[in-house]
Formats: C-alpha cells, structure tokens, sequence
C-alpha cells in the first residue's frame, strides 16, 4: 500500500469527503509536486486577490 | 517477483561491444581487479538513471572525474540495453548518448515493450514510474551496495537516516508527509485573511460613505421644513405640484402669461425640475416690478430735488427783478439814461473846448507881453503899430489875474461835466449788471419749472395752476405708487422665496434620492454576484489550505502508524541478515558480541520523524564498530531493505560490488549465505574478485546461479584496454 493509499484510507476513516480532496491526492500523485502544490495555492490566493479587488471596485 | 534478462553494452566506459544474461536469480561478475567489474555494475545504473549517477550529481565523491564513453569508440556514441522481466511481459529500457552530445544534451531514454511498442523520453520516464523503479536515491540506499559509500550509508548521521527509512520502506511516506508539510498552508490561510482584512477596510469605509450622504442629505431637507418620516418620490411630486399651484396664482396676480407644466407622477419630475430652476427668473423678467420701482423712486427723488430748488430760484430772480425795476424808476428807464449821458458828455465837451480857447487866448497873451517886453516901445502893437499907453503893463495885469480866474472856472466847470457823465456811466452799468442778473435768475427758476413739469403728470398742470402744487401733488402720488410696488415687491419675493425654498427641496429630494439608492446598493453587496466570486474563491483557498494541513497531520499520522507497524519486522529482518552475516545462530544475540545486536529506531520531533540505528540497550553502537562490522550491518540492512521492497511488490534488485571487502572467512561465508536468501526475493548481481567467498557462492549455493568470469582486457593502441568475458558458467 502506497503512502497515497495510507492517506486516503485515513481520510475515509476520518470521514472525510474524499472526493474534495482528490486534486489535492492527484497532485501528490504526480512529479514536481511541491511545486505544483505551491502553484495551486498561489492559483487560489490570485483569485482570492482578483475577486477582492472586482468587489472593491465594485464598492466603489 | 522481478528478473533481469541481459544486459547490453557498447561503448560504455571499458565496454567496446557485449551483451550478458542476467536471467539468474544470482549473477556472479568474477575477474581481478580493473578486469571491469565494477564498470559492468555501473552500466546497469546508467542504464537506468543517466547522468543523475555521474559526476557530483551522483552523490559519490570518486564519480567527479567519470567519463561514461569509452575512449576511442569514434562517433559512434554509447548505448546501454536493460532487459527486465516483469510478472506479465519484458521490457528493454535502452539509453543512447550521441558521440558529440554537449553537457545540456540529453540522452535518448527508450522502453521497448513485448508488444512492440517503443516508448521515448518522459513516455519512457513515466512508464519506470508506473513500474515502481525506484529512483536513484532509493537504488542507492536500497538496491546497490557501492564500494565507495558501503559504511557512509551507517556512519553519516542524515545518510543513515534516509537508509533506515528505506529499510522501513518509508520513502513514500516521508517525502509525502515532507511535501505536505513543506506547503506551509499557514502561509495561505494568513494571505487570505490580509486579504479579508484590506478588503473589509475599502468596502466598509464605502459603505460608511453613502450612509453619511444620506444622513446628510435628510438633515438639510428637515431644515427645509421636510420630515425625515415624510421623505419619499412621492413627496417630489406634491411639492411640485404646490409649487406649481402657487406659480399659477402668482402669474395671475401679476398678469403674466406663460405655461407651467403638471406634476402628476415621477415621470413629470424632469421637466418641473427644469421649469422651477427658470421660474422666479422668469417672473422677476417678466413682472418688472422691481424696475418700475427704481424708476418711480428715481421720480421722486428727483422731482424732491427740483422742488427744493424751486423756490429759491423763484425768490432770487424775483428780488433781481425788483432791484432792477427800483433801480430804473429811480434812475430812468434806460433810453433817459443814455439821453443824458450823451448831454453830459457834450457839456464836459464844451467845457474842455472853452478850456481850451482861453488857454490859448493866455498863450496868445503872454507871446504879446513877452514880444512887447523885448520890444523898444512897449505900449507900441507889434502888428499894427498902434500906441497903446500902458499895453504891455495891461496884458500882464490880464495875463495875471484875470484870465487866471477865468481858467480856474473853466476847469471847474470841466469837472463837474465829468463828475456827472461819470455817475451816469456807472448808473448804467449797473443797470446792465442788474439786467444780466434778473435774466440768469429768470432762466434758472424757469428751468427748474420745466425740470417739474416734466415729471409732474401731463394732466396735473393746469394753464395758471400752482406748480409747486401740482409737484406735491405728484410727490405724494408718486409715493404712493412708491409703497405700493414695495408691497408688491415683498409680496413677490416672498413667493418666490417660498419657490425657492421648493427649488431646493426638489433638489435636495433628489439627493437625498441618489443617496438612499447608493446606500441599497451598498447595503446590497453581499447579495451581488462579485461577492458570491469572492466568497467561493475564499472557500476553495481556505478549504484547500485546511485540507493540506489536515492531510499533513494524516501523513505525519500515517507516516508514524506505518514506521511504528514496519519497525519490529524491519528489526526482525535486520537481525536475522546480521546474523547469517555473522555467523551467529538465532537468539544468542551477535555470537557474543552484543554490539552487533543493532536495530533501527524511529524517533518522533516535532519536525517531524527521523530514523537512527541503535544497540540492544538504545545506545548508539556504530561509533565503536570496526569496519567490517560496520560492511556486516551496511549489508545487512541492503539484503533487508530489498527484501521489504520485494514483499511490498517494489521494484527490487541487489547490486553488490566487491561485497566481501574487509570481511574475514566467517563473515564471507555469512554474507554468502545471505546473498542465497536475498535471491529468493529479488535477482542479485555480485561482483568480485576469484578466491573463496566467489568458489562459495558457486559451490554452495542451491540457487540458480550464473558465472561471469572476465579476462585480461585486450590493450589497443592508443586507447584503454577492451573489457572482454574470459568465460560463462551456470549452475
């Protein structure tokens, strides 16, 4: 059993809604992940930024 | 289980040209040293990793200077071909290097599979993936004992670590529960909550704004006399309509004719808005009032003015006339007096003349007297001779007193003719002054007359009237009229002031409208679709950040769980490879020698888990051990990590080269023993040199087994000798 295979037993054990997790497993499934994770959380924060600042102008 | 097949090799460092099989559990590279064993061993892992095992990158000081193309091989370049066989089917994982390939070149990676396909470049990387090869860390640690790093893998603190993980088989575990940890979602969480923290700043500061318009905007139109309660569209349309209603009676009053709109409903707000903002300049346009004002004010101060001066002219020029007549009654009229100037002139006239005769008639006398005193006789007349007794005494009797007499009254009589033409001169210029005087008078009081008669009313003055009369009589109308326009006046700006007043009611309801409508809409942001964007991009940023570290926690707790699970087997297995290493029997610890009773420890940080290994009594035992206790433990933990990754269904192949180094006879004939259990889980390459530990593993090993002895390497000129196999045997 692999470490990703640990990781989603556990999430299911937790009762965990392991569908929402799954890009999060596919990425850990892949090459380069630290900087895939990395870019997924800078992609999130950009839109986090881009939505903040369209409602501001909005507010505006 | 897994099984090579045959490795080929051209070109690669002494290799010219050979392909060996490897399809034995165990394979035995036997030849003296710089036969090219180790060069044989090394092509496998070329074959697998590239250039990530040669040079520094590989992690082994003695690779600096490799060179992988065999010197002299042309330009033919170098290739190393690895047939594996799978549980299902074979593969040849083949790496081809151009002859001329720079540094930045990289190497043509291939997988040519049983159904014929050829997978190349990342295809052929990810398929090794896929297989579960392991990378070249983990070949390193777990498949490959090299010379040059057999006992750094026990003595380097970080090296040892790393080696006892993969003996736990937790590299999967460790890197996972690294990169997770590694993801610092923190970071991610503080972001977002900056964010939150800017954004609640702007749009709460915007919100503020609207509301305090609105406040604003009320407290103005409750000073215009609004109810705060009463305020509504509806409102605008009331007030315009009394607006109107008032403009109608107003343009009654003052007769003027123009058109006003309707106020019926919020559509007509516009053009009311637009008629109230021009309508008291309209009216005062129209209505004139305030002209008509200043004009009869004007009037009156001037017919004031007039009326001021009128009867002192009047007085003046009359008491000038009165003058003049008195003076010409007492002086005669004008005609009389110049009658008698000239009568006076002509007697101080004839008075002069008569002066003058008897002056003339003295001189006359004298020159008589003077001839006859200078004459012989002077009773004798110069002109006709006649003998006057006593003439000359006679003339000068005459000349003395009495033409002196009659000079002397003359002269008197002279001066009085002048005296009196001089009072009648100065008589009448006095006259003539007063005359000049009473005319001045005359006009100035006649023209304050016409000044007064031209503001007084045509009708008002009467042929004979009193005008100063009539002039009051105007002043007081004129007053009226005065009173009467400034009532109108007040009365007007009072109106207009009221429409003034709802002028700005209007205005400010619209406002105060604008303002009400911003505030919704402020007021309606959390309903709008950015903030729904904004709330689902927090979500997804927060959930994904919550998630990594709820998956952080789980692989840190699956990453113990695993280790905690896999240490007592692991140790177990450890154990019995030291043992059979050793040559000591089960259970009575290390044939004596307790220090190699080691066993791996899991240790817990905070940081997260690390690995070491121990003694039985949990101290560390490697820093006493000779070297080849330390070779013994070092391949005893190889044979037992490969076993883990072979049970686990890993990619699993052992590699050893020149194994038996600082080994004596015992332990030889241990690791032996060893290698023959290891092939039982995955295929095992042993490279060495003749003598006993090679003739045991032959002779006394019950596993199939093959035999690759390699001869001396052929010398060819000007280049390194050829590697080249003396001969081949399998038992």
């Amino acid at each position: 059993m692999t470490s990703l295979d640990d990781l989603e037993k556990k999430l299911r054990e937790r009762k965990v809604r392991v569908d929402e997790r799954l890009e999060i497993l596919r990425l850990l499934g892949e090459a380069d992940v630290d900087a895939k994770l990395k870019a997924k959380q800078d992609e999130l924060l950009r839109a986090v930024r881009d939505a903040s600042n369209r409602l501001k102008g909005t507010a505006g | 289980m897994i099984r090579l097949v045959r490795l080929g090799l051209r070109n690669f460092r002494g290799w010219a040209d050979g392909e060996l099989r490897l399809d034995r559990p165990i394979t035995l590279l036997v030849g003296e040293n710089r036969r090219g064993k180790s060069s044989t061993v090394n092509a496998i892992e070329w074959c697998l990793y590239g250039k990530e095992i040669e040079k520094k990158a590989s992690g082994i000081d003695e690779r600096a200077d490799w060179e992988v193309e065999r010197r002299g091989a042309g330009d033919e370049g170098v290739e190393v071909g690895l047939t594996i066989a799978f549980e299902d089917a074979e593969a040849r994982i083949s790496r081809r290097r151009k002859h001329d390939a720079g540094a930045r070149d990289d190497d043509e990676l291939a997988v040519e599979l049983a159904d014929g396909r050829r997978l190349v470049g990342t295809e052929a990387t990810q398929w090794m993936r896929e297989r579960k090869l392991p990378d070249w860390d983990t070949w390193r640690r777990a498949c490959c004992q090299h010379q040059e790093i057999l006992r750094c893998r026990l003595t380097v603190a970080d090296e040892r670590s790393l080696v006892v993980s993969s003996l736990l088989g937790m590299e999967e575990h460790d890197r996972l529960a690294r990169s997770l940890k590694d993801q610092q979602p923190g970071k991610l969480i503080g972001e977002i909550d900056h964010e939150l923290g800017e954004l609640e700043k702007v749009v709460l500061y915007r919100l503020r704004a609207p509301s305090e318009d609105l406040y604003e905007s009320e407290r103005r139109l409750e000073a215009l006399g609004l109810e705060r309660a009463r305020l509504s569209p509806a409102l605008a349309v009331e007030i315009g309509r009394t607006a109107i209603e008032r403009a109608r009676a107003l343009a009654g009053r003052l007769g003027l004719e123009t058109a006003l709109p309707s106020s019926n409903g919020e559509a007509d707000e516009a053009e009311v808005k637009k008629w109230a903002d021009g309508w008291i300049a309209l009216v005062r346009k129209e209505a004139k009032l305030s002209e008509r004002l200043q004009s009869a004010t004007k009037r009156r101060a001037k017919l004031a003015a007039e009326l001021d001066q009128l009867l002192p002219a009047e007085e003046r020029w009359r008491g000038t006339k009165e003058k003049l007549d008195a003076e010409q009654r007492e002086k005669g009229e004008h005609t009389t007096q110049k009658t008698l100037l000239a009568e006076s002139e002509k007697a101080v006239a004839e008075a002069e003349a008569a002066l003058r005769f008897e002056n003339r008639n003295l001189a006359l006398l004298r020159e008589a007297a003077e001839v006859l005193r200078a004459g012989a006789d002077s009773d004798q007349c110069p002109v006709c001779d006649t003998h006057v007794s006593g003439l000359a005494a006679r003339i000068e009797s005459t000349v003395r007193k009495g033409t002196g007499e009659r000079l002397a009254a003359l002269s008197s009589e002279r001066d009085r003719a002048r005296g009196r033409r001089d009072v009648l001169e100065k008589s009448i210029r006095d006259i003539a002054k007063l005359v000049v005087e009473e005319k001045e008078a005359r006009k100035a009081f006649e023209g304050r007359r016409a000044a007064i008669e031209a503001i007084v009313s045509p009708g008002r003055i009467e042929p004979g009237s009193d005008l100063a009369a009539a002039a009051r009589a105007e002043d007081e109308a004129l007053a009226a009229e005065i009173a009467g326009l400034e009532a109108s006046v007040a009365g007007l700006d009072a109106e207009l002031e009221e429409h003034r007043k709802d002028v700005e009611r209007l205005r400010e309801l619209s406002k105060w409208r604008a303002s009400a409508k911003r505030a919704q809409q402020r007021a309606d942001i959390t309903n709008s679709a950015e903030w729904k964007v904004f709330q689902e991009a927090v979500d997804a940023a927060a959930a994904f950040a919550a998630d990594l570290d709820a998956m952080a926690a789980m692989a840190r707790e699956t990453q113990e769980e695993r280790s905690a699970a896999r240490e007592a087997e692991v140790n177990r297995s450890l154990g019995e490879y030291v043992r059979l290493i050793t040559g000591a029997a089960a259970g009575d610890g290390a044939g004596g020698d307790s220090a190699l009773d080691v066993r791996v420890r899991v240790k817990r940080t905070p940081k997260g888990l690390s690995y070491d290994v121990e003694d039985a009594d949990g101290e560390r035992a490697l820093s006493i051990l000779n070297q080849a206790s330390l070779n013994a433990i070092s391949l005893a933990m190889l044979f037992a990590q490969a076993e883990e990754r072979a049970r686990s269904g890993l990619f699993s192949v052992v590699v050893l080269d020149d194994p038996d180094q600082s080994l004596d006879d015992e332990h030889k004939a241990g690791l032996a023993r060893a290698i023959e259990r290891m092939a039982k889980s995955a295929p095992v390459v042993v490279a060495t040199t003749p003598g006993p530990f090679a003739e045991r593993i032959l002779s006394h090993v019950s596993t199939p087994r093959r035999a690759i002895r390699f001869g001396r390497q052929e010398t060819r000129s000007g280049a390194r000798a050829d590697i080249r196999v003396a001969s081949q045997e399998e038992r």
